[in-house]
């Protein structure tokens, strides 16, 4: 039953396709480029972004080197207040 | 740059191949989608000499109709072009696949505009139900994954095209009879 159904709409979507005007194709090649263009800029800015950060990073990193443990705060001199 | 430069060359040439052989099928796929009519109101006759109208349209005027398919044009050029951006990344992809399944979603994520019927034959139907009864009957995607397209549940993917083939179904009847011709294996 369903497969009878089936194939009688399948028979309704059947039938010649469409005329595709001519210039579908240059169109999209444009578009794709543009696409494609964009796409690449984006991912160059992106980079260029990251590699900035690490740069900024490894500056900041040599300047204050917070891997250095901080000199201890001397003690308060023995005698005052007790 | 030199290398830029015949990759792009390459590109445009198998998408132009590609476009030449698939673009026929698809803006029909995106017209059954859009519901826009084109000059097939019965699959048997031939659009050149069929509909024997007044005398104001002639072939030209069937011509022109046969060009318009705005709304079905429009999602294909979108399709198309993210084709052919993602052209050198396609690896084991099918391009008719990849832009099929492009089409699909920017149909579905622009559904609203298409909420009307604009005269064609899945004009009945809610944009969802046109999506699942094309992939499932003109597509001849599975089940299964017609649901990852969607990213819906096959028990929905099939409700869907239960209800779409309950709406369709009688139109079928009315226009081919009960017992339609066995076109599909």
């Amino acid at each position: 039953m369903a497969d009878r159904r089936e194939r009688g709409v399948r028979q309704l979507l059947d039938g010649p396709h469409p005329y595709v005007p001519p210039n579908l194709v240059e169109e999209a090649t444009v578009c794709g480029g543009q696409l494609l263009r964009r796409r690449r800029l984006a991912r160059r800015l992106a980079l260029a972004a990251s590699l900035l950060a690490v740069a900024l990073f490894t500056v900041w990193a040599v300047h204050s080197q917070p891997w250095q443990r901080e000199p201890a705060t001397p003690a308060p001199p023995p005698g005052i207040g007790w | 740059m030199g290398d830029r430069g015949a990759a792009e060359e390459r590109r445009t040439a198998e998408f132009g191949t590609f476009v030449a052989g698939a673009s026929g099928r698809l803006l029909h796929l995106g017209a059954l989608l859009t519901t826009e009519p084109f000059g097939t109101a019965s699959p048997h006759s031939r659009p050149s000499d069929s509909h024997p109208t007044d005398s104001d349209t002639g072939p030209a005027a069937h011509r022109t109709d046969l060009e318009l398919l705005p709304a079905a044009r429009k999602l294909l050029l979108h399709a198309l072009a993210r084709t052919y951006a993602g052209w050198d990344l396609l690896r084991q992809e099918d391009p008719y696949d990849r832009t099929r399944r492009e089409l699909v979603d920017r149909f579905s994520h622009t559904a609203h505009h298409h909420r009307r019927s604009r005269g064609g034959t899945l004009g009945p139907l809610a944009p969802h139900e046109r999506v699942v009864l094309v992939l499932r009957l003109f597509e001849d995607v599975p089940q299964g994954q017609v649901a990852a397209m969607l990213g819906l549940s096959e028990e929905r993917v099939t409700a869907v095209h239960e209800r779409a083939l309950e709406t369709m179904h009688p139109l079928a009847v009315a226009r081919f009879g009960r017992h339609p011709a066995r076109t599909h294996g």
